[in-house]
């Protein structure tokens, strides 16, 4: 509603104004700003203020011509005109954006100040004619001069209203407040010496106005064209200036001015668009200037930008983190001078490529300078944007991949050495799908990649021993690593092989097994060696057997001649022999277990035995041997123990003839017996040398003896391992604990339980 | 036939030789066989006792220890087994053997063993 009233009000007051130039015809005016005021108000605020435009031009031409069908006409007209001129600008100017491009200003032009205005004056004169205030022969000389007002109004007014309108911010810098004003001083000036008449040239208002179109905004200039139309206007009217000639009616100077005016106040609008144009052009640049650069400087990869020379001309501030280089020491600079001389000709010459093709982008790897003098791998992608206008440059965005690069080189070697290897190299998923397969795995298996890539390994298990898988997978999931593992798988062709294996998985995040990878040996060669030596060694101790057993036969038969004839001295000699015989007896007899072990051909006599009725016996035999030393036995164990009783016994006497070996000068030894219920543990301790740490472990090895000082004590070294073989048979379990220079004590257990 | 005729059976002639004179000292009479001809001699000579070593070239000493316990008139005769391997021990008794003696031995043991069976 104020809306509308103010429209009025302004409407009404600006066409009194204009109706005091009235000169050709009281209702004709040659300056006219209701027109502009109408047309920037119904782009404005629409075809609702109607009723303001409709009643001003009533009431205005009504202090004119009364409250008659006159005025109603003419005020209809003015009314048409407004409403049309803002629905064709509205419809092919681009609306309240018609003075942004040079197009919809001559559109505005043509549509609203030449077309409409006709509406106008055709309507507001045929109206005075009909009214009978003016005549057919005046008709053409008052309509131009209403069209011509209108016209004027149109031009001046119009964009006037309708530029300020869109102002948005009133921000001014100092600057430009002083330039504004001192170009429309200037401007003023000017037009006061051409229109009083001092240099009648009204081209001389031309530089003015242009140089405010160029250096400020529109609002700047429609106010400017309105101040020079005011100035040329009073001067004018009262008959000064270069339009007021002699001769010249008032309205004809008016009109004259009309028309410079208009004519003047679309050219600077034109250039006001274009310059308005490329500022906005330019602020959209730079605001996309703006915004790239801080992308790029907020990226956490480095980047950097090269010109078409090659030369850096803006670093980020990522790039001194991988790099080191401050932007001072690297802008200006070639790029190329950083590169590795290997990796030159590469970068050259892909950058070359780069080059020649406008937003191509191209990824290269290659090393470059640290500031710390060092090379580091970069991987880096460069986008050709020579043309962009926003970076006009080639981008490079790069990150350091040294250690990729030296994992990927140290894979390529690990590959290199698994496909030379010979041995089996090749991995599973945990359940024993195979997923790669070395070369050395295609000899070994004779089975080709891919042939078993995808396949369970079971595929080389024999029948007889699948359940192996099952056994290792649950060992892997526990263990992670299993080394030394030893078993028989068949080749494609169906021959057995020994394999010695080494198995390792990979944990993930979630530390569940989830890859294995097997190294497996090739060791049928030797395992077949080791069987021929083993075969041998039983051979050959079957071949002893026989003479020695003569040797012995012979040798008893003597010592009991001997005995009868009581010749105690040769007696004497033939029982040494026979002592000797014997061990030599038990040395062949511990070969041929070691080989049978080895074969595994050791079978083993089980029955329930009393351990103490065992042991008491075998002490009692050594204690009658070794007179010098006191074997001890302490504990007791009346429940039976189930086992091979000779194999056990022989155990027994293996241990405490070793701890009487080893015992030096001490003479006493122990023999403990307790258990659980589980199982019954005997003990041999003494109280002798001792064993160093870290031999313990060999001892059980199969010709491990320990040493003492200089001094090698006599023994193969076999009985201890056949021992242990032994009591492992039995299920049990034999271990050693020791001090150096204090003594050892052996244990080994029997389960109670039949297993 | 001879209350005290031991028969020997072993195909080393060096263990037979060495049994024989050991023995003969003991005032035994001994017949031998490296295991060719075992069967004919205890049927010849029907000896008190016979000694049979298991593992004869080409022939189990078990086998023939059981061909001579088939036979009526020879399944009297004690026959001990004697092997360098003592797991035989285990089994002696279903070839029908009497006894078990592991090589080497104690020649006290089987003049002991000898004894028992050789009034």
């Amino acid at each position: 509603m104020v809306k509308i009233l103010a429209i009025f009000l302004v409407y009404f007051i600006s066409g009194k104004l204009g109706l005091q130039l009235a000169s050709i015809n009281p209702s004709a005016t040659a300056i006219w700003p209701p027109t502009g005021i109408a047309i920037a108000s119904f782009l404005l605020f629409g075809y609702r203020i109607t009723p303001a435009i409709f009643l001003g031009a009533f009431f205005v031409n009504s202090t004119i011509t009364g409250f008659t069908i006159t005025s109603l006409g003419i005020a209809l007209g003015n009314t048409l005109e407004g409403i049309i001129a803002a629905y064709l600008v509205n419809k092919f100017a681009n609306g309240l954006n018609a003075f942004d491009k040079v197009t919809d200003i001559l559109k505005y032009t043509i549509l609203a100040a030449i077309l409409s205005t006709m509406v106008s004056a055709t309507f507001g004169v045929t109206t005075l004619l009909l009214s009978g205030l003016t005549t057919l022969h005046s008709y053409f000389s008052v309509w131009i001069t209403w069209w011509l007002g209108d016209a004027g109004g149109a031009l001046i007014i119009g964009p006037l209203f309708i530029i300020w309108a869109a102002k948005r911010d009133f921000l001014w810098k100092r600057r430009e407040i002083y330039e504004t004003f001192f170009l429309m001083l200037a401007l003023a000036a000017i037009a006061i010496l051409v229109f009083y008449g001092l240099f009648p040239f009204p081209y001389l208002c031309f530089p003015v106005l242009i140089l405010l179109a160029l250096r400020r905004d529109r609002q700047e200039v429609t106010a400017a064209i309105f101040l020079l139309c005011a100035i040329a206007a009073m001067y004018t009217l009262y008959g000064l200036g270069p339009f007021a000639e002699a001769g010249k009616t008032a309205n004809e100077s008016l009109l004259l001015l009309q028309l410079f005016m208009g004519t003047i106040s679309v050219t600077t609008l034109i250039v006001a668009a274009i310059v308005s144009g490329q500022k906005k052009g330019k602020e959209v640049l730079e605001e996309s200037q703006r915004y790239f650069k801080s992308l790029i400087e907020k990226s956490f990869h480095a980047i950097i930008l090269i010109n078409r020379t090659g030369n850096i001309t803006y670093v980020n501030s990522s790039t001194k983190k991988v790099l080191g280089y401050n932007s001072g020491e690297f802008i200006g600079r070639r790029i190329f001078k950083f590169v590795h001389p290997n990796d030159i000709p590469y970068v050259t010459g892909l950058f070359g490529k780069l080059f020649k093709n406008p937003g191509k982008s191209i990824v290269m790897k290659y090393r470059f300078q640290h500031k710390n003098g060092s090379f580091i791998w970069l991987e880096g992608s460069s986008t050709n944007l020579l043309k962009d206008k926003a970076i006009g440059g080639i981008v490079i965005s790069f990150r350091d991949v040294t250690d990729q690069k030296h994992a990927e080189e140290l894979k390529e070697k690990m590959a290199t050495i698994v496909n030379a290897s010979h041995d089996a190299i090749f991995t599973e998923t945990i359940d024993g799908i195979v997923t790669s397969w070395n070369k050395g795995a295609e000899k070994v298996y004779c089975y080709k990649a891919s042939e078993i890539i995808g396949k369970s390994i079971s595929i080389t298990f024999p029948k007889d021993r699948m359940h192996e898988l099952k056994q290792m997978i649950n060992t892997i999931k526990q263990k992670e690593y299993i080394d030394n593992y030893e078993a028989i798988r068949i080749r494609k062709d169906g021959v057995l092989i020994y394999l010695s294996m080494s198995i390792s998985a990979k944990k993930d995040k979630s530390g569940r097994a989830h890859e294995v990878s097997v190294i497996a040996r090739d060791i049928t060669h030797e395992k077949d060696l080791e069987r021929q030596k083993d075969e041998f060694i039983s051979m050959a101790g079957h071949e002893l057997n026989t003479p020695i057993t003569a040797i012995s036969v012979y040798s008893q038969t003597l010592q009991k001649h001997f005995d009868k004839k009581l010749d105690q001295e040769s007696g004497i000699y033939l029982s040494k022999m026979n002592d000797q015989i014997r061990r030599i007896q038990r040395l062949i007899r511990d070969l041929l277990d070691i080989s049978r072990i080895r074969l595994g051909i050791l079978t083993f006599n089980y029955i329930r035995f009393n351990i103490n009725t065992l042991v008491k016996e075998i002490v009692e035999v050594f204690q009658y041997v070794s007179k010098k030393r006191i074997i001890q036995i302490v504990g007791h164990e009346d429940k039976a123990v189930f086992g091979d009783r000779d194999r056990i016994g022989q155990v027994l006497t293996n241990l405490l003839s070793n701890a009487i070996k080893y015992s030096g000068d001490n003479t006493k030894v122990i023999v403990k017996i307790s258990s659980d219920e589980k199982e019954v543990i005997l003990a041999v301790q003494d109280f002798g040398i001792g064993i160093a740490r870290k031999k313990k472990e060999k001892i059980f090895e199969r010709f491990y003896r320990v040493q003492s000082h200089d001094k090698t004590l006599p023994g193969l070294g076999i009985g201890l391992y056949i021992s242990f073989q032994i009591v492992e048979q039995h299920k049990g379990k034999m271990w050693v604990e020791s001090t150096k220079g204090k003594g050892s004590t052996f244990y080994f257990s029997l389960p109670l339980k039949r297993n | 036939m001879n209350s005290k005729t031991i028969l020997i059976v072993d195909d080393d002639t060096a263990i037979l030789d060495a049994l024989s004179s050991m023995l003969i000292s003991e005032g035994y009479d001994v017949i031998t066989d490296t295991g060719t001809d075992v069967l004919n001699k205890v049927k010849g000579y029907l000896p008190k006792i016979i000694l049979l070593d298991v593992l004869l070239s080409g022939r189990d000493g078990r086998a023939i220890c059981k061909k001579i316990k088939q036979q009526q008139n020879l399944k009297t005769i004690p026959v001990i087994l004697i092997s360098a391997h003592p797991q035989i021990r285990a089994t002696y008794k279903e070839y029908g053997a009497d006894a078990f003696l592991a090589k080497p031995f104690d020649i006290d043991d089987l003049l002991d063993l000898i004894q028992k069976y050789v009034k």
